[in-house]
């Protein structure tokens, strides 16, 4: 690869890598209300008295919703880095696999447009689009992208909302439209405060968001290494 | 050919550049098919007096620039930035310290670092007293060094040793660069972001570089030219590649005050501020890693620095102009 294309494609890069890491934190903040939606129906089907029990409601029903939610959209956004990723590699191996043919006025060599000289295609450096799974510096397990994140093994820890005997002997004391609010107002409150920060935390380093983030970052700094060989 | 250096007019280049045949990176203009390089992008003296006279404040996007020029220089400011947009840039980050080499003219480089002085003085009096304490000590001797330096080096166009004291310039302004460039580094390491303040210490830092290279060519030293030219943009590689605008969003974010609206809109609105300063500085840097290119063009051509340097300032007529590649 000539030196102009590899300075070329280094800029293309990180353009990518800045265009995703937007898209990644837009889109899980704008997809995050749909989840909240799901869970909150959930909630509403589910008896007061049923939410007091261990971590092992949140387990059983809440969990599997929000590992399928993080699973499709992870999904969803690697696979649009990718895209792009191999539009720019795609582009670059196209333009060195044909001959220059400029057709404009300015006759840059001369004149003369040697089709046998035309450039050999694909040099090593762009011989395969490079894909996101396998330059990963993460832990790549059989279950793949969520794999990577480390998902699949990730303890969740779901807060127990409000757990406690002092709690639940107060509650006999409550109206049935107070017991509602405690619901609404209280579970719910403290559970979005729980997702949302799991999955667009900044704060929270090993966040839905920061994880993908730290990815494509990861890929790029890996592939503009590889231009500077 | 124009002051007897095989230059040329952005126009002759507009079909290609329309049809993608040509592409631009940094300072110069490749085939998109071969990746050959075809010219090197050059503002003349003409051109950086423009476009400094303009008033518009650093990565500004082209098409907001505007100016209370008199009609003469609003049709030569109208004509580059035509030019400029031709050759597909968008926005003002790259001609801080010139496209390609400088041909400024050290005492208005002296005039533009004043005008930084006062805008950093101000802004110390806004931010905390970690940064304060870094201005009053350090920040002003630095630049009266760099002033000090910059009128040497106008001066020595006078001297009968003139291509010596040139070099020496060079290798002092190359001390101030790595001051800054040090202050740009811990500025980036900070919790807060301050894009005024980075925006001035960029000026600072690309403005002593051109100097240097300037001083370089002036002094016919093409092949030290050259390795400053790579050790320059592998500098700015290595400080300016990791900044996104994200990242400069949220910090900006997580130090708005305000609690009027959510942290996620707070983001947004930055974003589109950030992504403007980003693209500049991507410019930049990109300018800096083709200077290389453009030094080994001039050696190709065997035309010496002080002679090229001399064209650019004399030019009255183009503001951008074009170096055209050897032909092998």
């Amino acid at each position: 690869m000539s030196e102009p294309d590899k300075i070329y494609l280094r800029r293309q890069l990180l353009e990518w890598r800045d265009k995703h890491l937007i898209n990644i934190h837009h889109h899980l903040n704008h997809e995050m209300n749909m989840l909240l939606l799901d869970i909150d129906k959930k909630l509403e089907e589910t008896p007061l008295t049923e939410l007091f029990k261990t971590n092992s409601y949140y387990k059983t029903h809440i969990e599997p919703i929000y590992r399928e939610w993080v699973e499709n959209e992870s999904i969803f956004l690697l696979q649009s880095a990718q895209n792009d990723l191999n539009k720019i590699y795609q582009h670059l191996i196209e333009i060195e696999s044909k001959p220059s043919n400029l057709g404009h006025k300015n006759n840059f060599n001369g004149g003369k447009i040697d089709a046998a000289k035309a450039v050999a295609p694909i040099a090593l450096a762009v011989a395969a689009t490079p894909t996101i799974m396998s330059l990963s510096l993460g832990t790549a397990s059989a279950s793949g992208i969520i794999g990577i994140l480390g998902i699949t093994t990730t303890v969740i820890n779901w807060p127990i909302a409000l757990a406690g005997g002092s709690i639940i002997l107060g509650l006999s004391n409550l109206g049935f439209s107070k017991l509602s609010n405690l619901k609404s107002n209280t579970i719910k409150k403290q559970l979005h405060k729980f997702i949302q920060d799991q999955t667009v935390g900044l704060n929270n380093e090993n966040s839905i968001c920061n994880s993908l983030q730290s990815k494509i970052e990861d890929v790029t700094k890996t592939l503009i290494r590889d231009l500077d060989k | 050919m124009i002051h007897s250096i095989p230059f040329s007019i952005p126009a002759e280049f507009a079909a290609g550049l329309n049809d993608g045949s040509l592409v631009r990176i940094g300072t110069l203009l490749k085939e998109a098919g071969t990746g050959k390089i075809v010219a090197h992008v050059q503002e003349t003296g003409l051109g950086q007096q423009l476009l400094n006279g303009s008033g518009a404040p650093p990565f500004s996007l082209l098409n907001t620039v505007s100016t209370g020029y008199a009609n003469v220089q609003l049709g030569q400011l109208k004509s580059m930035i035509e030019s400029l947009q031709l050759l597909q840039y968008a926005n003002l980050g790259v001609s801080i310290a010139g496209i390609g080499v400088s041909a400024l003219g050290f005492a208005i480089i002296n005039k533009n670092l004043k005008k930084i002085e006062t805008q950093i003085s101000d802004l110390s009096k806004k931010i905390d007293r970690n940064f304060q304490d870094l201005f009053e000590n350090e920040l002003r001797d630095h630049y009266s060094q760099v002033t000090v330096l910059f009128e040497k080096a106008e001066l020595a166009h006078a001297l009968k040793n003139s291509q010596g004291e040139w070099k020496k310039i060079s290798s002092d302004l190359a001390d101030e660069s790595g001051f800054f460039r040090g202050r740009l580094e811990t500025l980036l390491e900070h919790d807060k972001f301050d894009s005024n303040l980075f925006t001035a210490f960029v000026h600072y830092l690309t403005l002593c570089n051109a100097g240097r290279i300037e001083c370089l060519l002036l002094a016919d030293e093409l092949p030290a030219a050259h390795r400053a030219a790579c050790t320059i943009g592998q500098n700015y590689r290595d400080l300016f590649d990791d900044i996104t605008p994200f990242k400069i969003a949220k910090d900006l974010a997580q130090n708005e005050t305000s609690k009027n609206s959510q942290y996620y809109s707070k983001i947004r609105k930055h974003l589109n501020k950030t992504n403007n300063l980003i693209q500049g500085i991507r410019d930049i840097t990109d300018a800096a890693i083709t200077q290389p290119l453009l030094i080994n063009t001039l050696r190709e051509h065997n035309i010496s620095g002080q002679d090229y340097i001399m064209a650019l300032k004399n030019e009255k007529e183009h503001p951008i102009l074009l170096l055209r590649h050897k032909e092998n």
